[in-house]
């Protein structure tokens, strides 16, 4: 099997899986067996192995597979998954559920093969001649021989058995994939570079198996990283790529030795940007005079680049980027999926100042779109993340005073105002030990509590706190300030509430 | 009331059923119950197979899913006791007394059954083997029971044809004002007279949809009792409007709706449609659309990109344009989309809902298509 097949193999699946879950993945390696599938086929793989429990999947998983990038159709409602794939998910179906899973998908594909095909006599022999290959590759072989001698043989031609022929030499008979990374660990240490550059393929294939542990290659994978002279060759490029699959420590070295080659050849060119970065700086540049579509551009050709250095980092923040974007073009969902995409990266590198960021952003795309529990879930987060942080200084005692605003807003829409009293005298002690007893953030908590405090029905209690405030607000903001007036324009409010009994509502609002 | 347990085989049996859309009633356990009770279906697993399609099976497609199932089940060893003759409740556990002594012992039953088949030729192409506990009747979301409930309720019955029903108010109407015997009153049956056309979109994202599309489309032949359903097939859409400037004019190219050029958008007339789900047959979109009797129901089955997951505003325009040329012709346009509605958004299915009712291919779904097939208002965000 050549070795662009082997890479196209895992990308492919690394593409596939992006879109669908293992689950449907699974239907896929029954669906390699045959040398194509049409929807019936397909409909009866699933009916026979995927009704009961614990493989159960619904008939929409069906539609997903053929429509993935998996397949490709080849016209009468046929669909062909190229061979590379379909090795690497045979094993799959081996690793899996084990040779007798196999004989009974043949079996199956047999009997379908003589109702579905009949009209279609060479397609309907060579589904029939693979499925007796995975069988009994002797009586298959045996059979195709026979066919020579045979007047079927003349009807069928001289083409479908050069091909049949050709295709079962190339059939697989798929082992369990222990046996096979133990291969390919193996061939890694070669002398040729083809030898290596197609056990790294096929590791990486392997790797996209649900389920299929491929760490042991880890430290052979380093070798071929290292002790190549050439950077550039096809093996080492490989193996780099397959280092950041295997994630850990394997995918921190493969970055060291990306960004360090990366950057060797930005300082030689003159350029001390490396060019995602720079493409990164257009984009932000772009994004503030307005050129969105332009800003996108950037960002995506950026984001390539940073995936392709496995900078997770930097492709947190493009993303970041490219959903700033978005929500400047009122596209809330799309911006939601981009940060929701950082969310994830920033997580994985435990960035949790970054993280909250994004929480707290992705909880403002739900808030606009009114779903209040999820914005919830999302500030609770980011509340949880600020309150661990705070003792870090004053900027973060801030970020959480923000936080816990837009937290109060979802709760009073909810019902639940009371809640965020409850939040901010929680945070008012943090406060003075953190920024100092007349810190002006503080007297704007003092305020939110007062406020909140009236929203929950206490109009006494909120009056008694504003006039409470009132006098560090003059001693600390001084008596002209805008939140000096508009805590004296509250005191009037509730007075007057409380002595005409007029409704809250007319108050105004901090 | 006392709680009755099934021995585990017939309870699996009866799951298995149930995912496989046969579901089992209370007589029918009963009737397997005083059959087995009787002394039918202890010989073999097969026997046991035979029972059961004999009680439970309306079709050979279920007798092949009840073979299947009683084939794959893992079943006890039977203890042998003299037969009573009685019916006796069903006992809760794994071992079952048996009322007459069984032919042949099928210990082995959880491995694979086969048995051999001989091919011709010098070497048999056929692996020799078959598997009876494989299904090879395919299985859609609905039962094709549950498409004909949904579709009965597509109704306009009125007499037409020949008088053959025996009109018995009107006779007795006719024999008190005359007071001699005369003839009877003789009326032309009902009949379902409503009008239905099927536009069902083939190939491309469709394709993994044709046998569920297709066995919907036979079951409301088959037991819809509608006189007039036609289908007419076409691929993604039976045409394109000459004129794409009114894309030009949307002044926002971030958003994805239509709604500012709505009525610049001019119905759709120029296009093809074919007769046959293959797409060879052709006949012009025009010619449908003028044949339309009032009152037809028209149903589009469309993904409408849902299925790749894809926008595409000119497959927008050109939807919109057909969806104005039949609401000129006909009152009820109703869309019914075999993907599933989360995977409507961001779409051009997610547009094409705003100006016409969509439903999923769902129980669900075809009540509410009916429903709005019925003349039920159904709210769109834009009316056309």
């Amino acid at each position: 099997m050549s070795s662009s097949n082997n890479a196209g193999a895992a990308d492919r699946l690394a593409e596939v899986r992006r879109q669908i879950p293992d689950s449907v993945l699974r239907l896929a390696y029954h669906a390699a067996l045959p040398v194509v599938v049409d929807p019936g086929l397909l409909n009866l793989f699933r009916v026979n192995f995927f009704l009961d429990p614990p493989d159960t999947l619904p008939f929409e998983a069906e539609a997903a597979l053929l429509l993935s990038p998996l397949f490709r159709e080849i016209g009468d409602c046929l669909y062909e998954m190229p061979p590379e794939v379909r090795n690497v998910l045979l094993v799959g179906l081996q690793t899996s559920y084990g040779s007798e899973r196999v004989r009974q998908v043949a079996l199956l594909l047999q009997q379908y093969s003589a109702s579905a095909w009949s009209t279609q006599p060479q397609l309907e022999r060579a589904q029939q001649l693979t499925a007796l290959n995975f069988v009994d590759s002797v009586r298959a072989a045996q059979w195709l021989e026979s066919l020579h001698t045979d007047t079927e043989g003349a009807a069928i031609g001289q083409e479908w058995y050069v091909a049949m022929r050709h295709h079962l030499s190339a059939e697989p008979q798929p082992d369990r994939a222990p046996r096979e990374v133990a291969r390919a660990i193996k061939k890694l240490r070669d002398k040729s570079q083809e030898v290596r550059l197609n056990a790294v393929q096929a590791l990486a294939g392997m790797a996209q198996l649900p389920g299929t542990d491929i760490t042991d290659a880890g430290e052979a994978l380093l070798d071929v990283m290292r002790y190549q002279s050439d950077a550039d060759a096809s093996d080492v490029k490989a193996a780099v790529a397959l280092l950041r699959i295997l994630g850990g420590r394997y995918a921190a070295e493969a970055a060291v030795h990306a960004n360090r080659d990366l950057r060797q050849r930005a300082m030689a060119s003159g350029h001390p940007d490396t060019p995602p970065i720079a493409l990164t700086k257009r984009g932000v540049r772009s994004a503030e005079m307005g050129r969105f579509e332009e800003a996108n551009s950037y960002y995506e050709q950026a984001l390539g680049l940073f995936r392709q250095t496995g900078d997770r980092h930097n492709e947190g923040r493009v993303l970041t980027n490219l959903g700033n974007v978005y929500v400047q073009i009122d596209r809330f969902e799309d911006a939601r999926a981009q940060w929701q995409a950082a969310l994830n990266i920033m997580r994985e590198l435990d960035d949790q100042m970054a993280t909250a960021r994004l929480q707290q952003k992705i909880a403002a795309t739900y808030q606009s779109t009114e779903d209040l529990s999820a914005a919830l879930t999302a500030l609770e987060e980011v509340v949880a993340i600020y309150r661990g942080l705070a003792e870090s200084g004053p900027d973060v005692m801030s970020d959480l005073a923000v936080s816990l605003n837009d937290l109060a807003q979802v709760l009073n829409s909810l019902g639940r105002a009371s809640e965020a009293v409850r939040l901010y005298r929680e945070l008012l002690p943090d406060q003075e030990r953190v920024l100092g007893p007349d810190h002006p953030d503080i007297l704007v908590t003092r305020r939110n509590i007062a406020f909140w405090t009236g929203e929950c029905g206490e109009p006494a209690e909120a009056l008694r706190l504003y006039r409470e405030l009132l006098p560090d607000q003059e001693r600390v903001r001084g008596a002209d300030h805008h939140n000096t007036l508009a805590i004296r324009g509250n005191i009037a409010c509730w007075v007057l509430i409380i002595t005409t009994r007029r409704p809250v509502a007319a108050i105004s609002k901090p | 009331m006392t709680s009755v347990h099934l021995p585990e085989p017939i309870a699996e049996i009866g799951r298995q059923l149930r995912r496989r859309r046969l579901v089992l009633g209370i007589d029918d356990y009963d009737a397997l119950r005083r059959a087995l009770a009787a002394g039918f279906g202890w010989s073999s697993r097969e026997e046991l197979g035979r029972l059961c399609v004999a009680l439970w099976v309306k079709s050979p497609e279920e007798a092949a899913v009840v073979r299947a199932v009683v084939s794959r089940v893992v079943l006890p060893t039977w203890n042998v006791s003299p037969a009573t003759g009685e019916a006796t409740d069903m006992p809760s556990a794994n071992v079952v007394n048996v009322p007459v002594p069984r032919a042949a012992d099928d210990s082995a039953e959880h491995v694979l059954e086969t048995e051999s088949v001989h091919g011709l030729g010098v070497v048999p192409l056929s692996i020799g083997a078959v598997d009876r506990t494989l299904v090879t009747v395919p299985q859609y979301p609905l039962a094709e029971r549950e498409i004909a409930q949904a579709w009965r309720r597509l109704r306009l019955r009125l007499r037409s044809g020949p008088a053959v029903e025996v009109d018995a108010a009107a006779t007795l109407e006719q024999y008190g004002r005359h007071g001699i015997a005369t003839p009877p009153v003789l009326v032309p049956r009902r009949r379902n007279t409503a009008r239905l056309l099927l536009l069902i979109d083939r190939f491309g994202s469709m394709t993994p949809f044709h046998g569920y599309v297709d066995y919907v489309v036979k079951a409301i032949h088959n037991a819809g009792r509608i006189d007039d359903a036609r289908e007419a097939y076409f691929h993604d859409l039976p045409g394109s409007v000459a004129n794409r400037s009114v894309l030009q004019q949307v002044e926002d190219p971030f958003r994805a709706d239509l709604d500012a050029v709505l009525s610049l958008i001019e119905p759709l007339r120029d296009g093809s449609v074919y007769q046959d789900p293959q797409l060879t047959v052709p006949f012009p979109l025009a010619t449908v659309l003028d044949n339309l009797a009032e009152g037809t129901a028209v149903l589009i089955v469309s993904d409408a990109g849902a299925a790749r997951r894809r926008y595409d505003a000119t497959r927008l325009l050109d939807t919109v344009a057909l969806l104005k040329a039949l609401h000129a012709k006909v009152g009820t346009v109703v869309w019914v989309n075999p993907v599933q509605p989360e995977n409507w958004p961001r779409t051009t299915a997610e547009q094409v809902r705003r100006y016409i009712p969509m439903y999923p291919l769902t129980r669900e779904g075809l009540d509410r298509a009916i429903d709005g097939l019925r003349g039920r208002p159904a709210p769109v965000e834009r009316v056309l």
